[in-house]
């Protein structure tokens, strides 16, 4: 993850960048370093530089490491032919490198031509059999293809041994949250936040799979990672506070045929709380939309 | 004998100072041989799965809070099963590392050549000290010595009276040989610092051996009991709650969700309930600075 600091530097450089300003090489640095995707600027000040021949020679050999991240970016945003030049200056350079092997079998995924890529990724496998990038390139591959069971099984394999690799089980739970079977997608969550269990965000995740699958059991848990929520963001996220409430009422609905044993206490408390700060931070945010939280408000609270 | 003898300048330029300089060059020479040797090692599937079933066991124990008491059970058997649990080895699996390391020939090549690369540049400046630098005191120390430290510090002098403040020069190779790894770091980059210290301490250690690991993990987790903190969190939940209450000038509405939603965390619902009921008792009271009650008694007063 970035951290704040890391990312007001990478703004700051992107807007010195932006405006004219010197800083491109700095700009590049940052943002290899920190792999995020800025794929348009990437392929705009890294050409600027490359088709300059004295900045390319003042690079020295960062030169070909800039050529890689170029050549990316270029795919990224689907200007074939510039990737493909850099990718041809980087095979004269270094004819047999497994590096440059894996950006061409890129271009080929990227030219949409699936056969060749598989063929080149399996070939690079064979020598080496570990390699995390190819295993995720091919999970990428399968869910470009619009074959998502495929995409769960390949990752499913990379998972049994990189079993503690957190993105790929991050991805994992989002396809299977779009093939709607979220048993294992809450499972999926459950890893992540056993992993990072003070990042919000899995927590928000968790719970909204567990209010989607619904019954009592899962709403009250539910109900325990909004407020967990809620915890870790100091108030300040607007969907926890809506699923508490929402929770609430399903709660409520659901034991309205069952034995008061099992209610309990904490759903009013916790459910007007919820609501008064919402409409709290709609009266500061969003007061022309008070209107429409208030009503909705009151027809949750049964 | 005290008095103080007075040494020629010119062993500080002929003695003290070439030593160091050789021997930052050889550490220098070393570091660019070893880069040149170094195989990059082909890692095994094994050893990676294990390594990251470590790290995942890991996550397990210390995240064992924040996932609901089913998932952690589910999880625990996967893991420690006595059948096929990942990290269960069976007794007589668990092999002696040192076995292991010599049965497999390329670590112990790795591992002669990490030493060959150590000993031979140190056997032969020692040699090269000995032979050209001795008979003579080379330095003064500046902290007296007991008598004890002759022997290794006077080698070549043969006086017996000599104070022993007065070393040659083996002394002043040995504290180049432990001293210069700051300078080597500096020199070569933090990663690549040669530490001779250190490598002749990993001589000890053989290396990670990820099977014992998993025994370890294995019989931490089957003793680790989700429900061990639940009692922790009770105690802290309750001063907590109290303080925010009675912070005075803290936004009401806020604090005290926090504080339920705090509770509403806790794993075990039976707390769960006993809690919101005082919680939401306490609620009422507040505001009220002259309610500077102790909490057990409150507790107590809404018990009855």
């Amino acid at each position: 993850m970035v951290t704040k600091t890391e990312e007001t530097e990478l703004n700051q450089l992107e807007n010195q960048v932006e405006n004219g300003g010197g800083g491109v090489w700095e700009y590049l640095c940052l943002v290899r370093k920190l792999k995020v995707r800025r794929s348009e600027l990437v392929l705009k000040h890294g050409l600027s530089i490359l088709n300059d021949p004295g900045k390319r020679s003042a690079l020295g050999p960062d030169e070909w490491t800039l050529y890689e991240q170029v050549a990316i970016a270029a795919m990224d945003c689907q200007s074939l032919a510039v990737a493909q030049n850099c990718i041809k200056v980087l095979q004269k350079k270094f004819p047999e490198s497994k590096r440059v092997g894996k950006i061409e079998a890129l271009l080929l995924e990227a030219k949409g031509m699936w056969e060749e890529a598989e063929k080149a990724y399996s070939i690079l496998l064979e020598d080496n059999p570990l390699d995390q990038v190819i295993h995720k390139r091919k999970v990428a591959m399968a869910k470009a293809q619009g074959k998502p069971s495929l995409a769960i099984e390949h990752l499913n394999k990379y998972l049994e041994v990189f079993m503690a690799d957190h993105d790929a089980w991050r991805e994992l739970a989002e396809i299977y949250v779009s093939l709607q079977m979220y048993k294992q997608a809450a499972f999926c969550y459950e890893e992540l936040i056993l992993s990072q269990p003070t990042l919000p965000l899995y927590h928000l995740a968790y719970a909204e799979v567990l209010y989607t699958i619904g019954g009592h059991e899962n709403l009250i848990a539910a109900r325990k990672y909004y407020a967990s929520t809620i915890d870790l963001t100091g108030g300040k996220s607007t969907r926890a506070l809506l699923g508490i409430c929402l929770c609430g009422s399903a709660i409520a609905q659901l034991s309205k045929g069952r034995n008061k044993e099992d209610k309990d206490m904490a759903a009013p408390e916790l459910q007007s709380l919820a609501a008064t700060a919402l409409e709290k931070e709609y009266k500061q945010k969003a007061p022309a939309k008070l209107n429409l939280l208030s009503s909705a408000l009151r027809s949750l609270k049964l | 004998m005290a008095e103080d003898l007075v040494l020629d300048t010119a062993i500080r330029d002929w003695v003290l100072i070439p030593l160091s300089v050789v021997m930052v060059l050889i550490g220098v020479l070393r570091y660019f041989v070893s880069k040149l040797m170094r195989s990059s090692p082909t890692p095994d599937a094994k050893m990676v799965k294990e390594g990251q079933v470590v790290i995942r066991a890991r996550n397990l124990k210390a995240g064992a809070n924040f996932i609901p008491p089913k998932s952690f059970r589910a999880r625990r058997f996967y893991f420690s099963n006595e059948e096929n649990g990942l990290l269960h080895v069976p007794k007589d699996q668990a092999q002696n590392p040192q076995a292991q390391m010599f049965s497999d020939p390329n670590m112990a090549m790795d591992m002669m050549k990490k030493n060959l690369s150590m000993i031979i540049p140190q056997t032969l400046t020692f040699a090269w000290v000995n032979f050209f630098f001795s008979g003579f005191v080379a330095a003064k120390i500046p902290f007296p010595l007991t008598q004890r430290f002759r022997s290794m510090l006077q080698n070549g002098i043969d006086l017996s009276t000599v104070d022993v403040s007065y070393v040659s020069s083996r002394s002043w190779y040995f504290l180049n040989l432990f001293g210069l790894r700051g300078l080597f770091s500096l020199i070569l980059g933090d990663e690549n610092a040669i530490d001779d210290t250190q490598r002749m301490m990993q001589m000890g250690g053989f290396g990670f051996d990820a099977s014992k690991m998993c025994v370890k993990r294995c019989r931490l987790l089957s003793h680790w009991n989700e429900h061990y903190y639940s009692g922790f969190w009770s105690s802290a939940i309750d001063g907590l709650s109290y303080n925010q209450l009675n912070k005075a000038g803290a936004p009401q509405g806020l604090s005290s969700m926090l504080c339920l939603s705090k509770l509403a965390r806790t794993c075990a619902v039976p707390d769960t309930t006993a809690y919101c009921l005082k919680a939401s008792r306490r609620l009422f009271h507040m505001g009220s600075p002259s309610n500077e009650k102790d909490p057990q008694e409150v507790l107590h007063a809404t018990d009855k």
